[in-house]
């Protein structure tokens, strides 16, 4: 019986090798049916040295042999282009997480950068100049700190904004806001947006694209909400918090701590409908013609 | 007739004859796979050292910034050393002062003059690279697979006239390449 078997797997073997037809033929004659010529009939392997005793195994055979080759060729084919856009599209998700992680980065350097400044405690002096100088901040929550509104010190607070944001800002536009989560009240915000560029052609026919000069309001939003708005209608976005602590004096002098947000939030240029933010132009900034 | 004969009239052209016409596809399909194969490794290996470089520009990038602030030219150093541990991109990186008035304003990033325009404190340059100086291998703008990253930094001064500190804004400005 293992003999038997022994033979079955050796005659296997070789009929793998095309053999068959010599050993099927001879010792083993039992054996042909399970070789694998019989199979060759409709394939490619069964090599013409043998052929099979069908009437019409040889006016099929080069056909089959032909459909076997096209069918393979269709699922390498398919194999291929699913391989080819499987290899187009790979990478596509890193290439966004990292470049994400790149403006995470830079948003949230932004803002420290931004709560860390200093400035001059006199306006019009140089950091450099300042016989007195004090953290940004510092400033901002004492001017807070008076009337509950930040007045005096929201040029300066804006232009920090803008020169710390000024390397991508003739790509991204951003916002800035200090917003009291407990009165559900902004202290301050700051949006810098540009226009959208301005396609003209000229006579000859010559198209010319002058990019859109940028904008800086100062905006009373009602709520949050209405900045979120803006912020989803402008498409992906980068976001920062911070948590600061603001002052508020009241009529006899004592002083009530609470807690607000910083948010800096800045998005690829798109234009917006500023509508219902009640936003007021602070600064224009002509664009630099194309060189 | 002989077998040979019978063959003949059946139109046998002979082992390989006979399967001549499904080699052409059968040899298409595999110049076809292998071809595909090998431009998907390509792509893939190509794709992954973009990413890994563009990883090891942030990597330099947060080992220099830190936690966004920096208390003056020996914290920067510091840093900078810890950043020279990245071997797998060379790179060079330093400090471009921002505009904090409305009388200054910040010039883009010229790659060209990029090591001259770092921030000097009037002592030290604020310039960190992982080459020696004198070996030529500074970047150029035609160098293939340039990352450029900045990073918005606060430095600390100290005013020695007035005795103050104080804090401004900068620019750390990260090259690398291979």
């Amino acid at each position: 019986m293992a003999l038997n078997k022994f033979f079955l797997l050796r005659a296997f073997l070789l009929n793998i090798k095309g053999q068959a037809g010599n050993n099927a033929s001879g010792r083993f004659p039992l054996l042909r049916p399970f070789s694998l010529n019989r199979k060759g009939r409709v394939g490619s392997m069964a090599f013409g040295k043998f052929p099979l005793p069908h009437p019409f195994s040889l006016n099929m055979k080069g056909q089959a042999a032909l459909s076997d080759s096209l069918y393979f060729l269709l699922i390498v084919s398919i194999l291929s282009a699913f391989l080819f856009f499987f290899a187009a599209n790979y990478g596509t998700t890193m290439q966004q997480r990292v470049e994400a992680q790149y403006w995470r980065e830079y948003s949230t350097g932004a803002l420290e950068t931004i709560l860390y400044s200093s400035t001059p405690r006199i306006a019009g002096q140089t950091l450099e100049d300042a016989p007195e100088v004090d953290y940004l901040l510092a400033a901002v929550k004492e001017d807070f700190a008076d009337d509950s509104t930040i007045d005096e010190t929201k040029e300066v607070l804006a232009q920090n904004i803008f020169g710390i944001m000024q390397p991508i800002s003739t790509a991204f536009d951003y916002l800035f806001y200090i917003y009291m989560p407990d009165s559900q009240e902004f202290a301050f915000v700051m949006l810098y947006v540009r226009e959208a560029p301005q396609i003209t052609e000229n006579a000859s026919g010559e198209v010319r694209v002058t990019p859109g000069n940028a904008k800086i309001y100062f905006c009373k939003p009602p709520n949050l909400d209405s900045l979120e708005g803006l912020v989803e209608r402008a498409g992906s976005s980068t976001q920062s918090n911070a948590r600061i602590q603001l002052i508020e004096l009241d009529e006899s002098g004592n002083a009530g701590y609470f807690v607000a947000q910083a948010n800096l939030t800045m998005w690829i240029s798109t234009p917006l409908n500023l509508d219902g933010l009640n936003c007021e132009m602070y600064k224009e900034i002509p664009a630099e013609p194309p060189s | 007739m002989s077998k040979a004969g019978f063959l003949r009239e059946r139109g046998f052209l002979g082992p390989i004859g006979d399967d001549l016409p499904s080699l052409i596809p059968l040899l298409f399909a595999l110049m076809m796979f292998f071809y595909v194969f090998t431009s998907a490794w390509n792509a893939f290996d190509t794709k992954n050292s973009v990413f890994n470089d563009a990883l090891a520009a942030l990597n330099v990038g947060n080992a220099i910034k830190g936690n966004n602030y920096l208390r003056g030219i020996s914290t920067f150093e510091e840093r900078c050393s810890e950043a020279m541990s990245n071997k797998r991109v060379k790179f060079i990186a330093g400090l471009l002062p921002l505009s904090t008035g409305p009388g200054q304003s910040f010039s883009e990033v010229k790659l060209e003059t990029l090591e001259a325009d770092f921030f000097s404190d009037g002592e030290q340059k604020f310039f960190c690279t992982n080459i020696p100086e004198d070996s030529g291998e500074r970047p150029s703008l035609e160098s293939k697979g340039l990352i450029m990253r900045s990073f918005p930094v606060a430095l600390e001064f100290k005013n020695s006239a007035t005795g103050t500190f104080y804090v401004r804004p900068m620019l750390l400005v990260v090259v690398t390449w291979r």
